[in-house]
């Protein structure tokens, strides 16, 4: 099957790779291929490493805690806990990150779970948002990352619940249908068994190994996504010229913009990216840095790929759309506050 | 050497306990050879180390199910279930859940996946581990986090 595709679309890539030379050589302009040395090379190997290694405890503890739930926590406990109301509901949603502060890569998989067991939609969402911002570990590394200018670490956690509860609203009127994608259903697999029923009847051994065995198939589907969204920040990262940013970060639009794409394509773990944060603080004003501290948790490139895996084409497309145009207005809105 | 409806579940989960343990071994390596500090920062090596004990944990439990798999034979194996799952009909009051994954990915995506894990693990034995150069920092936009610059 792959091997009819690649048959089938050689021709025509080809013709456009030669299509392309050949424009390149009419117009007569040198090439700017990025250099591929030792140092590059290098450069890629450590930021692809750095960012698997770092977001690795994380994600670890994400699937165990998804597979935990899952063997262990009965549908009634989630129902109970969850707010009915609109408003309450996206409170709780945008300040569950403190109870279980996961970073975005394990987070889905608990989501989806949650959803399942009866958690109502968007409150999941709400918490995939500010979850990864709203939490003690990303509040304890933005401390570390900005202990000169406290303000933006509370314009952080201020601007992630607040993106978040917004967002909330506006899908707990909106969001009817059920978000998540429909799995192909495996024909003879399709128990719905009622879970409070069971639980309490296995060996603690048996749970265990299922806990583990859940948690190994989620660590792979999972982390398939954190290697290529680690592939691609590494390349970016290695490719991109120091000067040209100067250039942006005076512009201030642009600079807002830049932050939130750059967010976007790094897709960094919530914990670290307070540091690179950091790194730009004399570059860029703070409304930019608050952008990229509040849209990266929220919605990145990996993470959206992760959400396309898990929901419905159209909501990821509206979440994406809302969380943006939120965070770049109330971002630019505190960074004026701020300054 | 066709094992009929054995063969994608036994080869899975090799495959896991082969990516599961290496990773384990990767950042045992890391750590030995000091360069664990170059990739994360202090505060997240703790962590890393102990994900390494759960790696290890999980490729354990894969290599018990593949050789349990390969003992018995005469059981019959539920192909819908990866080997992580230890699902027989006959226990229905111990497990209880919802099947949301496609279990059954096809052997393409497979090599996809188990390659992409496996080429990770190519790239942190095999490549060479440097701290990034100064002459790298104008090339660079950014810098990963401050101790990695390697002054």
């Amino acid at each position: 099957m792959p091997l009819r595709l690649l048959l089938r679309w050689s021709p025509p890539a080809l013709t456009a790779g030669c299509a392309a030379m050949l424009l390149l050589i009419a117009t007569n302009r040198p090439i700017y291929l990025p250099t591929i040395g030792t140092a590059e090379l290098n450069a890629f190997t450590t930021i692809f490493l750095s960012v698997v290694l770092e977001a690795l405890p994380f994600m670890l503890l994400g699937v165990i805690v998804s597979a935990l739930l899952q063997v262990f926590v009965s549908e009634q406990a989630i129902r109970r806990l969850a707010p009915r109301h609109a408003i309450l509901g996206s409170i709780f949603g945008a300040l569950l990150g403190l109870l279980f502060p996961l970073c975005e890569c394990g987070m889905i998989p608990v989501v989806r779970r949650l959803i399942r067991k009866g958690m109502p939609a968007y409150i999941g969402i709400v918490y995939i948002l500010a979850g990864p911002i709203v939490n003690p570990i990303v509040f304890a590394s933005t401390y570390t990352a900005f202990h000169a200018q406290p303000s933006i670490l509370y314009g952080r956690m201020a601007l992630g619940f607040l993106v978040a509860f917004l967002i909330g609203l506006i899908l707990s009127r909106s969001m009817k249908a059920n978000p998540l994608r429909v799995e192909h259903a495996a024909p003879i697999h399709t128990h719905s068994h009622e879970a409070s029923d069971h639980i309490g009847r296995a060996p603690l051994g048996t749970r265990l190994a299922s806990t583990l065995g859940h948690a190994s198939e989620e660590f792979f589907d999972m982390g398939k996504y954190l290697i290529v969204g680690a592939m691609l920040t590494a390349i970016i990262q290695t490719g991109v010229d120091r000067s040209s940013l100067h250039a942006i970060a005076s512009h201030e639009a642009l600079s807002q913009l830049f932050m939130m794409a750059f967010a976007y394509f790094l897709s960094l773990c919530s914990t670290s990216d307070a540091f690179v944060a950091a790194s730009f603080s004399h570059l860029f004003a703070a409304g930019p840095l608050l952008a990229f501290l509040v849209f990266g948790p929220m919605i990145d490139l990996k993470n959206t790929l992760m959400l396309f895996s898990t929901f419905r084409a159209r909501i990821v497309i509206a979440v994406v759309a809302l969380t943006a145009v939120l965070v770049f207005a109330l971002s630019w809105l505190t960074g004026q506050l701020i300054t | 050497m066709k094992l009929g409806s054995y063969a994608a579940p036994l080869i899975h989960c090799m495959l896991r306990a082969i990516v599961l343990l290496g990773f384990a071994l990767l950042i045992v390596q890391l750590k030995r050879t000091g360069e664990l500090g170059l990739f994360v920062t202090p505060r997240i090596e703790q962590a890393v180390k102990l994900s390494a004990l759960g790696l290890i944990a999980a490729g354990v439990h894969q290599t018990f199910m593949f050789l349990r798999m390969l003992t018995n034979r005469s059981q019959p194996i539920d192909n819908h279930c990866e080997c992580g799952h230890d699902h027989h009909h006959d226990h229905h009051d111990q497990h209880h859940h919802d099947h949301d994954h496609d279990h059954t990915p096809s052997p393409a995506r497979s090599v996809l996946l188990y390659g992409l894990f496996l080429l990770l693990l190519a790239i942190g034995f095999l490549m060479p581990h440097k701290p990034l150069d100064s002459d790298l920092n104008g090339k660079l936009g950014t810098t990963v986090h401050s101790h990695v610059k390697g002054e």
